[in-house]
């Protein structure tokens, strides 16, 4: 278990204020760049240096600001996959790992890094310089001296690393990786722990599925992917029939009765882009149908964005967009099972 | 007759000295300093780094003897190749950096190991910029005394030329080594 309490505050920015634990498993620290995910993790790795705070791993005290514990990099028994492409320029791959494992004894040095270089297919490579080299061995090369050293703790800083990575370093690294990243489908898809971060500041934090699904503020709905986020008033609560009704601008919407609320408290009210339904001028009448301009048309790979004046984002697949015809006078239907009121 | 080529040879002898010095000196000390901000200490090495402090210490030592010009030279030759490989360090990767540092790495194996190696030319380039200067400073200063003919004097003039010269190639030869390592 790695256990975190930190204050760092970053002149003309913000105060990073985190406290939290993970165990074994993936963690990912979720944010838009500039959030603190990268302080957060150079704070674990010892290269940045906590204002106040205690950082535990396990039983070992990496760094206790009262006590003045703070551990070198080297001894904090932490693997570090670093943003930028960080190989040694003038080594080669191998010399690369070579120089990780340096203070081992020499045959285990050896083993080591013959070791590194099968489990990560890196052998074609090994002798090429990182600028040669092509950039998935490269990174496969920085994950591999990140493990050399048989670290307790690894941590991944947004290296562009992906699924299939990420179950290749699971099958040679058993302990737990804290990573930052911005991905929201590779969190999902790897992470046992999801933190939301921005401002310096720990938003939300949970299993991924719950946190995507459950923001638990506005700030964390908007960092979990939620395009659609209004603020409106609570019209009408009615229990019997489990609706409440919101107010905002120019619509309303119906969403489940809301308890512990009152008439006239103010909520958020989020909507996935996938969620929202574009409907034509001929479809039948539906419950939460708002009229809305369209402003702009996005071709993606798989989809197809639709920007309405509002702001309203929708995303349709690409049957979807076919179907909906010269899309003139489009309105929109935001289903309530899709919607999250946020208090 | 016979010209006097005794300026030449101390010129070599007071330059090479200078160079070579700056060259032990300066890098372990630029390095140290690459990260940390000392507006005083750059301020006072840019003012030393910009005195003809060879051609100053002619004026005003009335015993000048090479080895005087020889310290003279290092007082402009150490904070010239400090000031030089310094900027050189703040450009090295921080990523390898950090990546050294998480393997244990001191500052002194990340000075020999990623500093020098990466950037190590541009000590060298400062290193021949001072020779070339020395070389010239040192003639100047014969000159006042009334001790430089017209042989010597352009034989050193024309050393000074080639050390000028190593020294663009050099800079110009750490350029291509470092796009080469950007896989440019």
């Amino acid at each position: 278990m790695t256990s975190l309490r930190v204050k760092k505050r970053i002149p003309e920015a913000f105060a990073l204020e985190a406290d939290f634990s993970f165990g074994p498993g993936i963690t990912a620290l979720i944010g838009p760049p500039g959030a603190g995910k990268t302080l957060l993790l150079e704070m674990v790795a010892g290269l940045a240096t906590p204002d106040e705070g205690r950082i535990l791993l396990d039983d070992a005290i990496l760094f206790d600001g009262q006590a003045r514990v703070n551990l070198p990099p080297g001894r904090r028994g932490c693997g570090y996959v670093s943003q930028s492409d960080s190989l040694f320029p003038h080594r080669t791959l191998r010399q690369n790992l070579e120089f990780a494992a340096r203070r081992l004894p020499r045959l285990e040095r050896h083993r080591r890094v013959a070791e590194a270089i099968e489990q990560f297919a890196i052998a074609d490579s090994a002798a090429l310089r990182p600028a040669d080299a092509g950039a998935t061995e490269r990174l496969r090369c920085s994950i591999a001296r990140g493990l050399i050293g048989g670290p307790a703790l690894l941590l991944a800083d947004d290296a562009g690393i992906d699924g299939a990575l990420f179950d290749l370093i699971r099958v040679h690294f058993r302990g737990p990786i804290l990573m930052a990243a911005r991905d929201l489908d590779l969190a999902c898809t790897v992470a046992a722990e999801m933190a939301l971060i921005d401002h310096g500041r720990i938003v939300q934090r949970g299993a991924p599925r719950t946190v995507l699904d459950q923001p638990a503020t506005a700030e964390a709905a908007r960092l979990a992917g939620y395009e659609n986020l209004w603020q409106g008033t609570i019209a009408t609560l009615d229990r019997a029939a489990n609706l409440s009704r919101v107010e905002f601008g120019g619509f309303s919407l119906a969403v489940p009765y809301l308890p512990g609320h009152l008439r006239g408290d103010r909520v958020w009210v989020a909507i996935r882009a996938a969620a929202v339904r574009p409907r034509r001028a001929d479809s039948p009448p539906a419950p939460n149908v708002i009229p809305a301009e369209l402003v702009r048309i996005a071709a993606r790979a798989q989809s197809v964005r639709l920007e309405f004046a509002g702001p309203l984002v929708a995303e349709l697949s690409l049957s979807q967009f076919a179907a909906l015809g010269d899309n003139k006078g489009l309105s929109l239907e935001l289903p309530g099972e899709s919607l999250r009121v946020i208090p | 007759m016979t010209a006097d080529w005794s300026p030449l040879w101390i010129g070599l002898r007071v330059a090479l000295l200078v160079s070579v010095l700056a060259l032990v000196v300066a890098p372990w000390s630029a390095w140290l300093l690459a990260r940390r901000n000392w507006p005083v200490v750059t301020l006072l090495a840019r003012f030393l780094a910009s005195v003809p402090a060879v051609i100053v210490a002619s004026l005003a030592v009335p015993a000048f003897t090479w080895p005087v010009a020889v310290a003279a030279g290092l007082v402009r030759a150490v904070p010239y190749t400090l000031l030089a490989c310094r900027a050189a360090f703040q450009c090295l990767n921080p990523g390898c950096v950090k990546a050294a540092r998480m393997t244990g790495a001191t500052d002194l194996t990340i000075f020999w190991t990623l500093a020098l190696p990466l950037e190590g030319r541009a000590a060298l380039r400062a290193a021949a910029e001072v020779f070339a200067e020395t070389m010239l400073e040192v003639a100047v200063a014969l000159w006042i005394g009334g001790r430089l003919s017209a042989p010597p004097a352009a034989a050193i003039l024309l050393t000074a030329l080639a050390g000028n010269a190593l020294a663009l190639w050099l800079g110009r030869e750490a350029g291509a080594i470092a796009e080469r390592q950007a896989g440019r």
